[in-house]
């Protein structure tokens, strides 16, 4: 429910603030005249921008290849090198622009040595943006390659490494595999740097982005603006596709690459802290260093405080809006098309220049409401532009067990908020705090977007620092600077704490969503407790002990039998001591996972792992077996279950790929199937469970991963089902097991819900008896159940690696 | 069936979209009680204080939108004119007088008839239009705007590169051979640059601008975001000589950069000399706030505080003008603004074609 509120509210916003405003841009700019006067400067910019574009991304990429090594290949200091990657990203271009302007000041010793030099004087001030945007984007491409490295599978990597030497790997290994990342990462920085405003505009350096930049204000129209902004728009699809494309695959090995095994790690910290000093540290060494006098600082507080709180509430709020839409696309990075609608255009919003989605929703809004504008506008605006950075960190959070850890999380009885609070959060808090920082610090600095959107009466700190670069008040520029980064200081150090409270802390009301969410789960089902009569085994591989048994059989009332993954069949008294064991004749391959005593006395099992039932005698001895691996009739894949026909036939059910139910003649000749792989109706998925009702032709099955009991006559035609997906009465969760009481009630042993439900034989829930849990009248992950003739269920509770017997 | 379900999910759409928009709302509706909405293309910096000191006088808060010195002016008049159906603006304070012109022109200002607009004694400054009402010059005949504290075009120079001496004086020096490659100008689309070259069109006549034009390009003039760009190129090299404003040149030599400027004297008649300018917005929201600012805009106390500013602008009320004699134009170019303003677009576009 949590997760299905955040869907549904990330996907409004996106359709709102993403997928709107670019179908509004993509019909203007399709139904609007030709403007040649208005296009032809940004046409005239095309070629240099690419140029420099080019440059921006493969020294970029080039940069970045160490680091994002270290990053991809680090076991011990992920968060670490996050968070330094992240540094340079935090300040934005222009204020880094303007630090490495002041070393060039007119005023300095360097500054009068270009100022005599014309020519160098002018390649410098190129030389400097371009140099700059290089400084704020390697850190991106690293970030990308990272993934990159994550995802190869570090068996090939040491092989390779075994052989070869290692420039030898370098080519034929890392280059081949990493040739999509390094594409991906070199596409990302150049058609972000194609859009590039503020520093080339400081620079005096006319680009596409500083062209589109202005053009909203120079013509007061959406139309020249969609037109004029094709040259970036062609790339920017095909960096969005091949992002959604590719994205769509991120996950690390299973296997990752040893950092041992990738050459010098010490070379590649000395790059990248060489790196973190010419990008962020020397600008930031070079602000403090220009300080001449604290009254700017005094004067900023005192009349520009409402600028900083008004700009961070914004961007606070676009942080907050870029975050749902992520994660809106993130919950349907599932599924292909979802992904490529939601995933590809919020990864366009992200590419294009920010001058574009702003007039959209400008016009959008104004078609709505004429000429309101508020902050909400502007937070939307800069929404649209991060949302695609906060997809992408949170794709890149991805970890290989997550799901399973989840489910384990939730068989322990977890609602899914807790399963997130408890299990995902602590691993996953540092991304995502760095994640809502760098989105609000980046909303914060954005400027094209809030410069069109930006309400009279609403301060904005951004618009005001591009101001005072441009009136040259150096001092102010370096107090308003110095405070940014304060601020971001300040900003980084609630959110580290506000999450790190929230993953370790019960008491803590995390975040706004969460505790919206919290209406939606926690819902409580009405089981009754059960009456615990007995309980037998521990962990442990001895006489009496289970390693995760799976499957029962009841041998009339004076004995149990217990398969476990030791792939021995102990048989107990009812009282639970171990009399005799039978052990599988093979067992490497995987051991069984369902048997059944015939009325005979012999013992049919479902030996899964080898596509066959094996069949031992009162005694224990193994007297025969039918089946062997393959699809057609009479093989198995992985059978699971047997019953037994008043008639004397014998049914089979198995999943793996043919999931049906197989009938034989008594003496194990093949007959038909019925069944095939699916959700439809007649359908099965996973059959993990068969159950006879003799006394009323019908043969039970538990459908386990259709979340449903299928009723079938003798002859395989369906009847009807019995239960839906759920946690609520008359609702399942993976029924793994089936057993019947004397007067026909059906009892099912539900591994998701950690449980069992009684229905009657018309389908109704009668009674729901434990939950999830490790004491008594507890289950975790009950694998299956057997009742005898005194209505006393034995429950096999496979993760507590004991047999229950509860009186129903 | 299905067009009602289309026509259901556009309503829930636009509901969708009025919700949200209206959300962040509140302080637009809250602040009604006693407020005026201002447009100014006056730098911020200088600005803001003077608007903190109305606010602070009057007890009307001021919700001021500033440009941006991307777009400078034309962004806010193209705002203006966007919002003509609806004005969200009450008060447009421009730091030049072109398109303020062009906008009353459309028929997008209204009359102000209040305090602060009877007849100006001339300043000493203006010895050109010495002996007139300054008011005959810079405002309105319709009384849809009003100018005030001047800015003048000048030439910039880098002192360590140019000698003062032989630093070009006027538009013509500026095409001499010994030039080539050395200037750099802002973009005419934005700015008094595009003012500046429709001057010349009035001023020369339109071939002999043009030619102007042509002269800049075989210069190889560069163009480059704005006038405040192109001072710190003059500063830091990367041009030796730029036409830009005074307030530009004070600016950077308040950093303690080597620029001075001469002023960019078209012929021997003078340079262009560009007032600020108020005017109230035709339908604005809150008309006697609007008033109440006007008269503000329009007092010999603003005009002191532009002086004082680091904008240093050359003031109109004669008192001003005798305090600080040292911001006066010597030799302001007698030009009809209103005739400056028709040629603003033909100008712009001839700039564009000849020079990019």
């Amino acid at each position: 429910m949590p997760i299905r509120f955040v869907k549904a509210a990330g996907l409004l916003l996106w359709l709102l603030v993403i997928a709107l405003p670019l179908l509004a841009l993509a019909v203007e700019s399709v139904s609007s005249p030709a403007q040649p006067d208005v296009v032809r400067p940004v046409m005239a910019a095309l070629l240099r921008t690419c140029v420099l574009a080019g440059v921006v991304a493969a020294t970029a990429v080039l940069l970045g290849w160490l680091p994002g090594k270290l990053l991809g290949t680090s076991g011990a200091h992920t968060g670490l090198l996050l968070l330094l990657l992240l540094l340079p990203l935090v300040l934005p271009q222009y204020v880094l622009y303007y630090a490495w302007t002041l070393l060039l000041s007119p005023t300095t010793q360097l500054g009068r040595l270009l100022a005599s030099r014309p020519d160098l004087a002018r390649l410098v001030g190129v030389v400097t943006s371009t140099g700059v945007l290089i400084g704020w984007y390697w850190p991106l491409a690293a970030l990308v390659l990272a993934q990159g490295w994550r995802s190869i599978d570090g068996r090939i990597w040491e092989g390779a490494a075994l052989e070869a030497t290692r420039s030898q790997v370098l080519r034929h290994v890392a280059l081949p595999l990493l040739s999509r990342t390094t594409l991906l990462a070199f596409g990302v920085c150049f058609v972000l740097s194609l859009s590039e405003f503020a520093a080339f505009h400081l620079a005096g350096v006319q680009t596409v982005g500083t062209e589109l930049a202005v053009l909203y204000e120079l013509t007061g129209a959406a139309a020249p603006v969609a037109r004029a902004a094709w040259p970036v728009t062609l790339p920017a699809l095909l960096a969005a596709l091949a992002l959604t494309l590719s994205s769509h695959h991120w996950m690390p090995a299973t296997v990752t690459v040893k950092p041992s095994t990738v050459g010098s790690r010490s070379l590649a910290w000395t790059a990248l802290l060489l790196l973190l000093v010419v990008s962020w540290l020397a600008p930031v060494v070079l602000l403090v260093a220009n300080v001449t006098t604290w009254q700017p600082f005094r004067q900023f507080l005192m009349l520009h405080v409402d600028d900083l709180a008004w700009s961070l509430l914004t961007a606070g709020v676009a942080a907050l809006l870029a975050y749902l839409i992520a994660l809106g696309g993130f919950c349907c990075s599932k599924r292909r098309t979802a992904t490529l609608l939601v995933c590809g255009t919020t990864f366009l919003a992200m590419f294009l220049p920010a001058s574009l989605s702003a007039v959209s929703l400008l016009k959008l809004s104004g078609s709505v409401a004429p000429n309101v504008r508020n902050w909400f506008l502007v937070s939307a605006g800069q929404a649209s532009r991060f949302a695609g950075l906060a997809l992408v960190l949170l794709l890149l959070m991805r970890y290989p067990d997550r799901r399973q850890l989840a489910e384990m999380a939730s068989l322990d009885g977890a609602s899914p908020l807790r399963a997130w609070r408890h299990v995902h959060l602590p691993r996953v808090w540092p991304v995502l705090a760095g994640t809502f920082l760098l989105v609000t610090m980046l909303a914060f600095a954005e400027l094209p977007a809030t410069m069109i959107l930006l309400p009279a009466g609403l301060p904005n700190f951004a618009q005001r620092l591009l101001n005072q670069m441009h009136y040259a008040r150096d001092q102010q520029v370096i107090a308003s600077c110095l405070i940014l980064m304060l601020l971001f200081v300040v900003v980084a150090a609630v959110s580290v704490a506000l999450l790190r409270m929230a993953s370790t802390r019960r008491w803590l009301p995390v975040l706004l969503v969460l505790a919206i969410a919290v209406s939606g789960c926690g819902r409580k089902v009405g089981a009754s407790e059960p009456k615990v009569i007995e309980t037998f085994g521990k962990t442990g591989a001895g006489p009496g002990e289970f390693l995760y048994p799976r499957a029962i059989a009841l041998d009339g009332n004076s004995a149990v039998l217990v398969v476990d993954k030791t792939g021995r069949i102990q048989r107990f008294s009812q009282e639970g001591q171990s009399l005799s064991t039978i052990q599988m004749p093979l067992i490497e391959a995987g051991k069984p996972t369902g048997m059944s005593l015939h009325k005979d006395g012999r013992l049919f099992v479902a030996d899964t792992h080898y596509s066959r039932v094996v069949i031992f005698s009162h005694e224990g001895q193994q007297i025969g077996e039918f089946g062997k691996y393959g699809q057609e009739g009479g093989c198995f894949i992985y059978p699971t279950d047997v019953a037994f026909a008043p008639d004397g036939r014998i049914f089979v059910s198995e999943y793996g790929g043919n999931d049906r139910i197989s009938v034989f003649t008594a003496e194990g000749d093949f007959l038909f199937s019925f069944g095939s792989p699916g959700t439809a109706e007649g359908q099965l998925a996973r059959p993990a469970a068969l159950c006879m009702d003799e006394g009323r032709g019908c043969l039970y099955v538990a459908d386990a991963c259709n979340h449903r009991i299928g009723v079938y006559d003798l002859n395989g035609h369906l009847l009807r089902y019995i239960g839906s997906a759920g946690l609520g009465p008359g609702e399942l969760r993976y029924p793994y097991g089936l057993s019947l009481l004397d007067d026909g009630t059906i009892v099912v042993c539900e591994y998701g819900n950690n449980r069992l439900q009684l229905f009657s034989p018309e389908g109704k829930s009668l009674a729901i008896y434990g939950r999830a849990g490790r004491r008594l009248g507890q289950l975790a992950y009950p694998w299956a159940v057997a009742v005898d003739a005194h209505r006393r269920a034995f429950v096999v509770d496979a993760g507590n690696n004991r047999i229950q017997v509860w009186q129903l | 069936m299905r067009r009602e379900t289309f026509h259901a999910a556009r309503r829930l759409l636009i509901g969708l979209w009025v919700g949200l928009v209206f959300l962040g709302l509140s302080c637009k509706d809250r602040a009604n009680r006693s407020q005026v909405v201002l447009y100014c293309s006056v730098d911020q910096e200088v600005a803001e204080p003077i608007i903190a000191e109305f606010e602070r006088q009057s007890g009307i808060r001021v919700l001021a939108k500033y440009d941006t010195e991307a777009s400078k002016t034309v962004g806010l008049a193209q705002r203006l004119r966007a919002e003509a159906s609806a004005p969200a603006a009450d008060v447009f304070w421009s730091g030049e007088i072109f398109h303020t012109i062009r906008l009353a022109r459309e028929g997008l200002l209204a009359p102000y008839r209040g305090e602060g607009v009877s007849p100006l004694r001339v300043a000493g400054i203006l010895p050109a239009i010495r002996g007139q009402d300054a008011r005959a010059t810079f405002a309105d005949p319709n009384r849809c705007w009003y100018g005030f504290a001047l800015r003048g075009r000048v030439i910039g120079y880098n002192t360590n590169r140019v000698p003062a001496a032989e630093a070009p004086k006027s538009l013509e020096d500026v095409l001499a051979p010994q030039w080539k490659g050395r200037l750099v100008m802002a973009s005419p689309a934005f700015g008094t640059t595009g003012g500046d070259v429709a001057s010349w069109f009035a001023h020369y006549g339109p071939d002999r601008a043009r030619q102007i034009l042509r002269g800049l390009k075989d210069n190889e003039v560069r163009l480059v975001s704005g006038n405040s760009t192109a001072v710190r190129m003059v500063a830091t090299g990367q041009a030796d000589i730029c036409f830009t404003d005074t307030d530009d040149i004070y600016a950077g030599q308040r950093n303690g950069w080597p620029v001075a400027m001469n002023f960019l004297d078209q012929g021997d008649d003078g340079a262009l000399a560009i007032p600020n300018t108020a005017a109230l917005v035709k339908g604005g929201p809150n008309p006697q706030n609007a008033s109440v600012l006007m008269r503000f805009l329009l007092s010999e106390e603003l005009e002191r505080r532009l002086v004082e500013s680091d904008s240093h602008n050359s003031p109109l009320h004669a008192e001003v003008a005798a305090e600080y004699p040292q911001y006066a134009l010597g030799h302001p170019l007698r030009v009809d603004y209103g005739r400056v303003a028709d040629f603003l677009p033909a100008a712009i576009q001839a700039a564009r074609e000849i020079l990019e």
